[in-house]
């Protein structure tokens, strides 16, 4: 065994170790209730929830995705998507937030729940459950495969890809199921330290490592000229642009594992804190990814396919020392392993509440114990898929983005328009994954180089509203929801609300 | 801000180049920066001040029409 495996062994049985002791530590402080295993009794606040949603929401398309795009088309694909990234992504939260005080007054737990109290409609909330595990489901099994491929290229295959993904399944299995919400955020808490310390040790050693940062500026500017500029063509041409303005724009809403987060928040004040900050978050976190792939372009050229994804990894093992290279495995398990936690943990939670209980209400004694049986069976079967060669699950996990942005129409009229319906909702959901799943299939042409969350999104919305006008409103559902928005916008009016105060607002504006 | 995203006006401008990045990167750089600031604009318009609300909220008064007894004693109920 080399000395480089060997630092690489170390580092990993250290971060795993950690993992697992904080997940036995938030076992001790968790107890058998749903609001406590799912939720974290609602008690995630500051430096916690802030990880808990931005390590959940970085995945490791950031690690490999990010800067293997940037090292083949170049700068323009940072410029493409910081902008909806940090200007609109953040706006998402404010939409949790709306959701953050209605599940509190009616304890509600999961998405399902929400909307189909809301819609006061039994296949609304099955057609909600069935989408959001249908694409939540690749995700979770492309975490497991991230996993052992990384252990198996990292350590040049010590560690082979069956142990390395038995390893992070086991790990994860144990952590989630231990601690429920509260493991999971504590353990994303340090994860997301690990794969920002790591970015940020890269940063500043490649150029050390490649003669000084004035060389490695003259080496860009010689070698990669072209990647310096943003092209309007291509990947990166006004069609995409577009799309991915859309996409990443709305996207964060729609995630089930992002939305229960969002509802496990102490304060409203957290989560406004979160989603202002969000944007200084993504930019240390994108910022170097994107640095390094265009380094990467010119110190180590020539490089293709999963070649170049893994170019952050690449400099880290031919410039860095091997310490440094262990912390990328760390940094690159984090990224994996804190989405994967809060996809298992939420499939887990849509299962046990949206259908065992909900349709076997004797069981609800028994939901936590539920919970960690779905997770280890649910995790026993993904792995096994794992094994199973499916050439086409990554793309679905990446099409996965367009299947949850076909549930957004239905999501945000649920909370802002008091007209909407469960007429306008089943109809946009059905119209909605109809057209994302024709899109993956490639079953109607790209037109403008618009690609298919344009369509999905359109169409849906249309149907939406056309369908919500034409049948009658569910004025009672909608109250029951409203009434709370209500309430707390006469009783303490934005800033935006106090020029005009609500007609028949209770209660006059008492802050200042 | 939104029209700024599209950086159209710096798309092929390369210098300055600095730390390895074309102006570019840097010009989002800033405007990730900048986000922040009308984040907290846009957020201070339409978001209602919690430290009231959460109180008004989940206050005694709203604990009789709540569902459930999920509140009731333990959680700590429009505190910091």
């Amino acid at each position: 065994v080399s000395v480089r495996v060997l630092f690489l062994l170390v580092g990993a049985v250290a971060y795993f170790a950690l993992m697992v002791t904080l997940g036995r530590i938030s076992q001790r402080t968790t107890e058998g209730t749903k609001q406590s295993y799912f939720l974290a009794d609602r008690r995630l606040s500051g430096l916690v929830l802030f990880a808990a949603v931005f390590g959940t929401n970085m995945t490791a398309f950031v690690m490999l995705g990010l800067p293997g795009v940037t090292y083949h088309a170049g700068v323009g694909m940072w410029a493409m998507l910081i902008g909806p990234v940090v200007l609109i992504l953040p706006i998402n939260i404010y939409f949790g937030y709306r959701c953050w005080l209605v599940a509190r007054e009616y304890d509600y737990t999961t998405p399902v729940e929400f909307y189909r109290e809301r819609y006061q409609s039994e296949l609304v909330g099955l057609l909600a459950f069935v989408f959001f595990v249908l694409w939540t489901i690749p995700y979770v099994i492309t975490g497991i495969i991230g996993g052992g491929r990384a252990f198996d290229t990292f350590t040049r295959g010590a560690i082979p890809f069956w142990l390395g993904a038995l390893l992070v399944t086991l790990v994860v299995g144990y952590y989630t199921t231990a601690g429920g919400m509260k493991g999971t955020a504590w353990t994303n808490t340090a994860q997301v330290v690990f794969f920002l310390v790591f970015l940020f040790v890269a940063l500043v050693g490649v150029p050390i490592a490649a003669g000084g940062l004035e060389a490695l500026t003259d080496q860009v500017t010689r070698e990669v000229p072209g990647a310096l500029t943003r092209r309007w063509n291509g990947p990166t041409g006004w069609g995409p642009t577009i799309s991915n303005f859309l996409l990443f724009g709305s996207i964060l809403f729609a995630f089930p594992f992002i939305w229960i987060r969002l509802v496990s928040a102490r304060s409203g004040r957290d989560l406004r804190k979160m989603a202002t900050f969000y944007p200084v978050a993504i930019l240390l976190t994108w910022g170097p990814a994107v640095l390094l792939g265009l380094w990467g372009a010119a110190l180590l050229p020539g490089l293709e396919g999963t070649e170049s994804d893994a170019i952050i990894f690449a400099l880290a093992g031919q410039l860095l020392p091997a310490w440094v290279a262990s912390l990328g495995l760390i940094g690159l398990l984090a990224m994996v392993m804190s989405s994967m936690d809060a996809q298992i943990l939420t499939l887990s939670n849509m299962f046990t509440l949206d259908i065992v209980t909900h349709y076997r209400p004797r069981m609800a004694q028994r939901t936590a114990t539920f919970g960690r049986l779905f997770v280890v069976g649910l995790l026993a079967f993904m792995y096994a898929v794992s094994f199973i060669p499916l050439p086409r699950l990554f793309d679905i996990a990446t099409f996965a983005f367009t299947g949850f942005s076909g549930l957004v129409p239905f999501m945000l009229g649920g909370i802002f328009w008091r007209r909407a319906n469960k007429h306008g909702a089943i109809a946009s959901i059905i119209v909605g994954q109809v057209v994302a799943v024709a899109g993956f299939f490639e079953l109607y042409p790209p037109a403008f180089g618009l690609q298919p969350v344009v369509w999905v999104l359109t169409l849906s919305t249309i149907t939406f509203v056309v369908v919500t006008l034409l049948t009658p409103p569910q004025i009672e559902a909608a109250e029951k929801f409203h009434s709370v928005w209500d309430r707390v916008w006469a009783a303490s009016p934005p800033a935006a609300w106090r020029r005009k105060p609500a007609a028949g607002a209770a209660e006059p504006a008492v802050i200042d | 801000m939104v029209v700024l995203h599209f950086n159209v006006w710096l798309a092929a401008r390369v210098g300055p180049i600095f730390f390895g990045m074309p102006v570019l990167f840097w010009y989002h750089a800033l405007f990730a920066v900048a986000s922040v600031g009308v984040l907290w604009l846009v957020f201070h318009a339409l978001w209602p001040e919690e430290a009231q609300e959460e109180r008004r909220l989940f206050g005694p008064a709203a604990l009789s029409t709540r569902r459930g007894s999920v509140r009731e004693g333990k959680e700590e109920v429009g505190q910091e």
